[in-house]
């Protein structure tokens, strides 16, 4: 099993009353407004289920206990395997694990200043450069290439993380038909649709259009997802002020809200099947109309967010680590620090978009990727907390070793070094002469190097021939087949 | 008299007060202002000033939508009463929508507050808007501008569906093109013969701007554009 983090004590932002109060104004919104379903299969099947259905508003409403039920048969722990077993995490209780993503257009040059469209390259590379990197546990496409036809580019992103990373791949899909191509795809990499379901090496994550309406082509993935019994991460991601109330408790009603109208329509196509929950909550920057997705906002919904999942024993996927800023400079470093640990210290399960995201989501940098590793890791550390124990205490030592001494000598120093302290890569803690000598260079310069040094040396698992050669060629005939149809005319 | 009951309409908008606009433009009508003046004095000049004010980020988004929507309101009350003839003087005509299989809205509702506040007559088609009403609506309006919208990578195809069918009914040299939205980048833009992108929504409007002031076919330019690394190649 991967190294994550666990909350042991994790922080509780809400008081029991106010997740009272908030799980109370979830279920009164959904009796009353409920959530459009723009899909009729999807309308059928909540209304057998026993949902109130309004087919010419597409509106579905749901009673206590249709949620309630819905909450208590989805499994408590997902598991999102890798390639190999100890690259598997699981998803439950306040384990914490970090997920990298997803699909930026631009990658931002080593430069810092100027960006260029993604490219099929980039986005190989880029899951090499995750592949090694030991804070990333789940991989989701760190870019989305440019230069390639639309139609279809979720099933080439899926082949490319298939291929360049074993750790397991959470992506998006474009409908039905491009749910089943990813499956067929991850299939292939697994040895077959069985070995596939017993290991998912592939989860799926639907969003909701916030506020409350499911479009087509989220539905056809929910649905896909549960029928087969494969993993998929419901999410809701609105702007808090624009597509959801600008009171962040408000806004945390309508998330949860969306969420649990997604999770009732799973467990309506398939009891028991794997469902982790997802939150990608930012807030609109009012004077810019733009998304603020690395502002303090956004820990802090997701912090309590975790809390309120925590509570309905339900997997949990938060967002941590986005920054608003255009490049990897000061502003995106407090962002992603700031928004890394609130969702963790919380207990969020996996903290996604957490890897070298810019611009929003718009944009990635290969040095930011790395620098974020490190953050991550430093997160990762704060969770382990103080471990307080007779030999941490360390009373024994510091009798030995008595005043004046040092306790570099001392065998419990080297016993405990590395679990205590973090050993950081990228950070700089030379004296001014040592740094100087080394070309002075700054965390991004670094960065650059680092990057440049796991692309030449780490080497990531690689499928075997056949099976690649069989995954090209589905792939061949899949984009095709997705190219073909609208906007062709 | 003319002129309080003016101030007080321009003050209505400033105000961000729905309902007081639609009062007083009604109390303007009633004393037989004219609803031309009325609306080119009272409404339109006080929302410009919002704008400004958003544009120089001493007021917010949502004030900016507020007002507005206080101008629409007292605009409702008073141009069925404009005489035969006369029209509202707008910067142009804009047509807008998010297109078929996409049902993101917010930003496109941005896009269209702050064309409103330029000056722009906007015709907003809502979402998931299928490629023939633009169409339709574009030869209905005698639209300016086509503005299409979109946020999932997946809708962007229709995009293209959308000015191909413009060009079909031979509606493409009428109205300009002006495509948006966070799926959008500057190259699709042009990979699909649109005549101008909106990296956000200011520079939407920017664009409108540029597009209604430019004769026949302007190609997308390269000032007007995010200063992208792969352009330049």
């Amino acid at each position: 099993m991967t190294a994550g983090g666990c909350a042991t004590r994790p922080l509780e932002l809400l008081t029991t009353d106010e997740l009272d109060d908030i799980h109370s104004a979830t279920l009164h919104v959904l009796m009353t407004v409920g959530t459009e379903f723009h899909d009729k299969r999807s309308l059928a099947v909540l209304e057998e289920e026993g949902a109130e259905v309004d087919h010419s508003s597409r509106r579905a409403t749901f009673s206590e206990d249709l949620v309630m039920d819905a909450v208590r048969n989805a499994p408590r722990s997902v598991t999102l395997c890798g390639r190999t077993g100890e690259r598997d995490v699981t998803l439950e209780r306040s384990r914490v694990f970090f997920a990298a993503g997803a699909n930026a257009l631009y990658i931002l040059e080593p430069d810092g200043r100027k960006v260029r469209d993604a490219t099929v390259e980039d986005c190989q590379k880029l899951a090499h450069l995750a592949d090694a990197l030991d804070n990333i546990h789940v991989y989701l496409s760190l870019a989305s290439p440019q230069n390639v036809d639309p139609r279809g580019v979720d099933r080439l992103r899926c082949a490319v993380a298939l291929q360049n990373t074993t750790k397991h791949f959470f992506h998006d899909a474009q409908g039905e038909a491009g749910a089943r191509d990813q499956i067929e795809l991850a299939s292939i990499a697994a040895g077959g649709v069985e070995a596939l379901v017993k290991r998912p090496l592939l989860s799926l994550a639907p969003c909701i259009t916030s506020p409350f309406r499911w479009g087509a082509e989220a539905l056809e993935v929910l649905r896909t997802m549960a029928s087969e019994g494969l993993p998929q991460i419901i999410s809701s991601e609105p702007l808090s002020g624009a597509t959801s109330p600008v009171t962040l408790a408000g806004s945390l009603v309508q998330q949860n809200a969306e969420l649990l109208s997604g999770l009732v329509l799973a467990q309506s196509v398939r009891k028991g099947c794997p469902v982790a929950l997802c939150t990608f909550p930012s807030v609109m920057d009012m004077r810019t109309a733009n998304i603020a997705a690395g502002a303090v906002e956004l820990g802090l919904m997701t912090a309590a967010m975790a809390q309120l999942m925590r509570r309905y024993k339900l997997p949990y996927v938060g967002t941590g680590g986005v920054a608003d800023s255009k490049t990897t400079d000061q502003q995106a470093a407090y962002e992603k620090a700031v928004t890394m640990m609130l969702p963790a210290l919380a207990g969020s399960n996996l903290i996604h978009l957490s890897s070298g995201m810019l611009e929003s989501i718009l944009t990635v940098s290969y040095e930011q990727v790395v620098i974020d590793n490190e953050i991550a890791g430093m997160v990762l550390r704060a969770l382990q907390g103080i471990e307080v124990s007779a030999e941490t205490l360390a009373t024994e030592v510091i009798l030995r070793t008595g005043a004046g001494g040092h306790f570099l000598k001392d065998t419990h120093t080297l016993k405990h070094l590395r679990r205590e302290h973090f050993i950081p890569r990228l950070t700089d803690r030379s004296t001014r002469t040592a740094w100087e000598r080394n070309g002075a260079k700054d965390v991004l310069q670094r960065a650059h190097d680092e990057v440049d040094r796991i692309l030449a040396e780490h080497e990531p698992a690689a499928l075997d021939r056949d099976t690649v050669a069989a995954m090209n060629s589905s792939l061949k005939q899949m984009l095709k087949q997705a190219q073909r149809g609208k906007g062709d005319e | 008299m003319i002129e309080q009951i003016l101030g007080r309409l321009r003050s209505t908008v400033l105000n961000y007060d729905v309902a007081g606009a639609e009062r007083v433009a009604r109390e303007a009508a009633e004393a037989g202002i004219d609803p031309l003046e009325a609306i080119e004095t009272g409404l339109t000049p006080p929302v410009r000033e919002v704008g400004e004010l958003f544009a120089r980020g001493e007021v917010f988004l949502p004030e900016l939508i507020m007002a507005g929507e206080a101008m629409k309101a007292g605009t409702a009350v008073l141009q069925p009463l404009i005489s035969k003839g006369k029209e509202i003087h707008h910067k142009g005509r804009v047509v807008i929508g998010t297109v078929a299989g996409d049902l993101h809205d917010i930003g496109k509702s941005i896009v269209v507050a702050m064309l409103v506040a330029e000056g722009f007559d906007v015709v907003d088609l809502g979402v998931d808007v299928p490629a023939k009403r633009f169409v339709e609506e574009a030869r209905r309006l005698n639209a300016d501008i086509v503005a299409l919208s979109a946020l999932l990578t997946s809708a962007l195809p229709e995009m293209k569906h959308v000015i191909q069918l413009l060009e079909g009914e031979e509606l493409r040299r009428a109205a300009k093109v002006l495509v948006g939205g966070a799926a959008t980048t500057r190259r699709y833009a042009e990979s699909i013969g649109s005549d101008g992108w909106g990296g956000d929504a200011v520079e939407a409007v920017k664009e409108a701007v540029r597009l209604t002031k430019a004769d026949k076919a302007s190609p997308l330019t390269e000032e007007t554009s995010r200063k992208r690394g792969s352009e330049t190649k």
